[in-house]
């Protein structure tokens, strides 16, 4: 599953620090989140959204093929 | 500090909660810390009264055991009072240990341990059958107790979630 955490990160300039501080995380999952190689549970894309003020679906794009849909 | 079994108490919420976690685990350290000194006092009291017999190498097993727990012990009390009187580093600690991908990863860890300890065991056991009975039966019966807590474990878990 892909995401745009970066894009909407850098649109309004906040480092992955304030990110991870802002959801509760590590600096390390945002870089692996933003990387692709982790994918976040339900509540943590909730926290995400929330706080970029977007819906989940905005920022984590479900691809129907990937997953056998 | 990430919880080493990836089980961790989901109302961590602030700095205070997690600052009873590690209070927590300063009193287990100092518990510890007192097996260690138990472990090494046992183990010369025994020596010299011969209550317990010992051969040497068993005599210094305990002894190393009991010195690693205490310095293990020292150390890890050290580490937690410094994180205690340290908001930033108290801050850090409490997303390392409530961090989900650390939670993820450790499972997984834990996971590929507890397989590959059991397929070595599975090993042990058979080259142990060729020179001991008494091999093969501890390996055999480590192997039968894990599937069995794996069973019950996982009933356990499949009507609690």
């Amino acid at each position: 599953m892909q995401n745009k955490i970066q894009e909407f990160r850098k649109s309004q300039k906040i480092t992955q620090s304030e990110l991870a501080d802002a959801v509760n995380v590590t600096r390390q999952t945002i870089i692996s989140l933003e990387n692709g190689r982790y994918h976040a549970s339900l509540i943590l894309a909730h926290k995400i959204a929330q706080f970029f003020n977007v819906s989940i679906e905005d920022i984590f794009l479900f691809n129907e093929e990937e997953e056998n849909i | 500090m990430i919880c080493i079994f990836g089980i961790t108490d989901s109302k961590i919420k602030t700095n205070d909660d997690y600052r009873k976690i590690i209070k927590k685990k300063i009193r287990a350290m100092q518990i510890l810390f007192l097996v260690g000194i138990f472990t090494i006092l046992a183990n010369i009291a025994g020596s010299l009264t011969g209550l317990i017999n010992l051969d040497s190498f068993l005599s210094g097993l305990c002894l190393g055991m009991g010195c690693g727990l205490i310095t293990a012990a020292i150390i890890k009390i050290i580490q937690y009072r410094k994180i205690l009187g340290n908001e930033e580093r108290l801050k850090e600690e409490r997303l390392k240990y409530t961090d989900e991908r650390n939670l993820a990863i450790t499972a997984k860890a834990v996971h590929s341990a507890t397989f590959s300890v059991i397929i070595l065991s599975y090993v042990a056991m058979l080259v142990g059958a060729c020179f001991n009975r008494i091999i093969f039966f501890c390996f055999w019966l480590i192997i039968m107790a894990f599937m069995l807590i794996y069973f019950i474990f996982l009933k356990y878990y499949s009507r609690k979630m």
